[in-house]
């Protein structure tokens, strides 16, 4: 008889680890899993039950008030106040480039009162960094929800005549070693110039320095012959005609530059989009909790006030989540891994 | 003419009541947000931009943007009075300042720096709306050759502020530099000194430091003297004004102060520190008598605390013509235009003239509502000093720890900040200056960045640095004030451990 349930209990874990596709097989959420498939299976109804928020939620932001991250956060926060009854609050915990945050929000209890702000690839290259020593993973979140994503774009300075389209810029720099902008080593910049590198035979070398701001001052003195920015920070000097955009990386165009065609599409490579960004919780919470949460922050994102802030920003409003986000997340962990070597670690 | 024009339809915009208030707002939270050690004004800022949600965009900057000049302001009181720079660009006022509050002239160290602060501020804006759309393109030939160069030429100057030992000042500086490298290599990415602390990965807060070396170490200090030793309580607040004597040469620190802070302003992406550094050894170098810096000289206070404000309003040039911002709360700034549907780069001006003018008109005057304010209050923040210390000490104890921990939420600064504290005191007990410890470590990381950038640039050539104009220019004068000093120093017995000069 023991034997028999044993064998039921081990089908079981199987069927509902197969379910839940990461793998976790802990004891502990086994409880919790069966609540997921009930609620999958009677709609949406299961989640209005729960008795949740009832406090304050902490909003873990791990990069310094008025960045770009922290705006984006910033511009979330009222609707998503709303969505949920309860206040939210933004704090920003900062420093080790975004993993005092994430590292907290990892340690934190699951109870759905602590989220986090998540940027990538930001998160991969913290972990994946031999030097860095740290031990969290993408195992380590319960991913909820991306929240936006930024393509980014491929800048040359507006009177630079060696290049005038992505064609001609792939092929000069074929032939002949260019300066990129790079926010440093492994970062989102740095990653897209690598895989050309990789992809296209390209010869970029990059001056690493902090960011989109010094990029472009580099850019717009003649100290770097390309940079690889965000469009926000560009758009005004896109305007004038001081900055010219050869490509949008990624597959996708930019909705205002509607003459800039995709690096993808016009090289037939297959470069990352520039960064994207996403609200995850630690591991571990109530799936019922999770499916409040999602919704709600869904709900928020597609409001039509907050849907224009984010656009005004240049940014496209994602709402990828569950299986489908942590898998997307997986493939560009992967992406990341495979041009590691070319980091120099 | 046609600025001048605009410049009055600004006045008009800017003199509207509300605009009137919410500047006057501004400015106050920013003079409070400098005064309180650890909150900065970029976070000032960014705490006050969400409130702004509802008003009108103009109104909106006015304030913001008074949150930041007006901090420039706040920054000096707690350099002078209780020797705890709240941010880097007052470092170097702690140098005269607090000697002048212990000789119970704080009121005149204060009332110097507002006025100087003033001058300074109003000079930059003139220049800003002159020079602006000029310069601004002319700027960006700086690039990390020239900024290693000028970092370069910052350190030859810190002799000026290694006390009366350069060994133990090589010592401090040496001390400095080291501290820089801990985090993340820029050419690398390699994690160096963290030793497994993730807290270490990015470097540690400069604000930590500071308050540490600076403040905690003055509170060791005055423990060890005795809660109740008469010695140490200050001398009576004699005056709110600088002694006729000393108002001429401080005014020529103040004009030097104006030019200099502007010029390099404009530079974008240069630090704060630089200017103070500069304006100080250069008014330590034009003065007849050299040995009163460090001692309370007051053109020490007037010049840096000159250039500071000059500098804060000449930095908002590279913001407003091309939409870059050279520095963390310029960068809130930015975010704060963006919001309200206004990017700041070369089309505002034309698009939006009424904006440009009108927040520039505010910030003439908000200057002045801070010299109001801070004129008449400089005797009563000047009265702090005589607080008695062992009431005093509870209160600096709890605003350098708290302040420490609102820098970033993170307890493990208010660690650093401890530990630096007990640095601090050892090395005030050996004759080690501090100065030096905080602005190697300021400039090291700058240092190090645009050295590896540079090279990147250069493809490892590293002559480039001197075929360059502006770098080779830069880098020339620094090998020769160099040189100097060291022919000086063989030469003439004059120039030896008493006083040590460029």
């Amino acid at each position: 008889m023991k034997k028999v349930l044993f064998l039921l209990m081990g089908l079981l874990v199987f069927v509902l680890a197969a379910c839940s596709g990461g793998g976790t097989t802990k004891p502990a959420t086994e409880n919790e899993d069966t609540k997921e498939v009930t609620a999958e299976g009677s709609g949406e109804t299961a989640s209005a039950d729960i008795d949740w928020p009832k406090e304050t939620i902490r909003f873990i932001v791990p990069f310094n008030a008025g960045g770009g991250t922290d705006l984006a956060a910033r511009a979330l926060q009222p609707y998503l106040e709303d969505e949920l009854g309860v206040s939210v609050v933004v704090e920003n915990v900062t420093g080790g480039g975004g993993w005092i945050g994430w590292g907290e929000l990892a340690n934190a209890k699951p109870d759905g009162y602590t989220l986090g702000y998540m940027v990538f690839p930001n998160i991969f290259t913290g972990y994946l960094n031999p030097t860095a020593g740290r031990t969290e993973t993408l195992d380590s979140y319960e991913f909820l929800i991306s929240h936006h994503e930024d393509s980014g774009l491929i800048a040359v300075r507006g009177d630079d005549d060696r290049f005038n389209t992505i064609e001609e810029f792939i092929k000069y720099a074929q032939e002949n070693e260019l300066a990129s902008s790079s926010g440093g080593v492994g970062s989102s910049p740095h990653f897209a110039g690598v895989q050309l590198n990789d992809q296209l035979d390209t010869k970029l070398r990059f001056v690493h320095g902090n960011g989109g701001a010094e990029a472009i001052t580099q850019l717009l003195g003649g100290h770097i012959d390309v940079a690889i920015i965000d469009y926000p920070a560009s758009k005004e000097l896109i305007k004038s005609g001081e900055i010219k955009v050869l490509a949008t990386l990624g597959n996708d165009q930019n909705p205002n530059l509607p003459d800039v065609p995709s690096v993808n599409e016009a090289m037939g490579s297959n470069v990352a989009k520039l960064l994207s960004r996403g609200i995850a919780g630690p591991k571990g919470m109530d799936p019922a909790i999770v499916e409040k949460l999602t919704t709600a922050i869904e709900n928020a994102m597609n409001n039509p006030e907050h849907k224009a802030k984010i656009e005004e920003m240049g940014m496209k409003i994602d709402g990828m989540n569950g299986e489908e986000y942590l898998q997307s997340l997986q493939e560009q962990e992967a992406a990341m891994k495979g041009v590691i070597d070319l980091f120099g670690w | 003419m046609e600025s001048l024009q605009l410049l009055l339809q600004g006045f008009e915009t800017a003199l509207s009541w509300n605009n009137l208030f919410y500047c006057a707002i501004g400015v106050l939270f920013g003079m409070l947000v400098g005064v309180l050690p650890g909150l900065g004004p970029a976070a000032g800022t960014a705490i006050l931009l969400p409130l702004t949600y509802g008003l009108e965009p103009i109104t909106a900057i006015i304030m913001l943007a008074g949150i930041y000049y007006g901090s420039m302001y706040g920054g000096t009181i707690t350099s002078i009075l209780i020797n705890t720079p709240g941010e880097a660009a007052s470092v170097i006022t702690c140098l005269d300042g607090y000697p002048l509050a212990q000789q119970g002239r704080a009121g005149a160290a204060l009332a110097i720096a507002a006025i100087g602060s003033f001058i300074g501020g109003t000079l930059s804006l003139i220049g800003l709306i002159i020079f602006g759309p000029i310069v601004a393109n002319q700027v960006l030939k700086f690039g990390p050759p020239e900024f290693f160069a000028l970092v370069v030429l910052g350190l030859t100057l810190l002799v000026a502020l290694m006390g009366k030992s350069l060994i133990k000042g090589l010592i401090a500086a040496l001390f400095g530099l080291s501290l820089a490298f801990i985090g993340q290599d820029p050419g690398s990415g390699y994690i160096r000194f963290s030793f497994g602390v993730t807290n270490l990965t990015s470097g540690i807060e400069f604000i930590a430091i500071a308050m540490g070396l600076f403040g905690f170490s003055e509170i060791l200090f005055n423990i060890e003297k005795g809660l109740d030793n008469k010695n140490s309580t200050p001398a009576k607040i004699k005056g709110l004004l600088p002694k006729k004597e000393e108002w001429y040469p401080s005014l020529k620190a103040i004009g030097r102060g104006s030019g200099l802070g502007f010029v390099l302003g404009l530079i974008p992406g240069l630090n704060s520190v630089i200017p103070t550094m500069i304006s100080y050894s250069m008014e330590k170098k034009m003065s007849k008598t050299p040995d009163r810096f460090g001692k309370g000289a007051i053109e020490g206070v007037a010049g840096p605390e000159t250039a500071n404000n000059a500098y804060s309003g000449s930095a908002l040039i590279p913001l407003l013509t091309l939409g870059i911002p050279t520095s963390p709360t310029i960068a809130v700034l930015l975010g704060a235009f963006v919001m309200h549907g206004l990017t700041p780069g070369p089309t505002l001006y034309q698009t939006n003239p009424t904006v440009i003018w009108g927040i520039i008109a505010s910030m003439f005057i908000g200057n002045l509502l801070l010299l109001i304010m801070n004129w008449p209050l400089a005797g009563v923040w000047a009265k702090i000093t005589l607080v008695p210390f062992k009431i005093l000490l509870p209160i600096l104890l709890m605003v350098t720890i708290v302040g420490t921990f609102s820098i970033r939420n993170n307890l493990f600064d208010v660690l650093v900040m401890l530990i630096f504290g007990v640095i601090g005191y050892f090395f005030k007990k050996i004759d080690i200056p501090l100065a030096p410890v905080i602005l190697t470590f300021v400039l090291g990381s700058v240092l190090e960045k645009t050295l590896v950038q540079s090279l990147t640039m250069f493809e490892g050539n590293f002559f480039e640095f001197f075929t360059r104009p502006i770098s080779g220019v830069i880098l020339a004068i620094a090998i020769i004030s160099l040189l100097w000093s060291i022919y000086g120093g063989i030469r003439g017995k004059k120039v030896g451990v008493d006083d040590v000069e460029i």
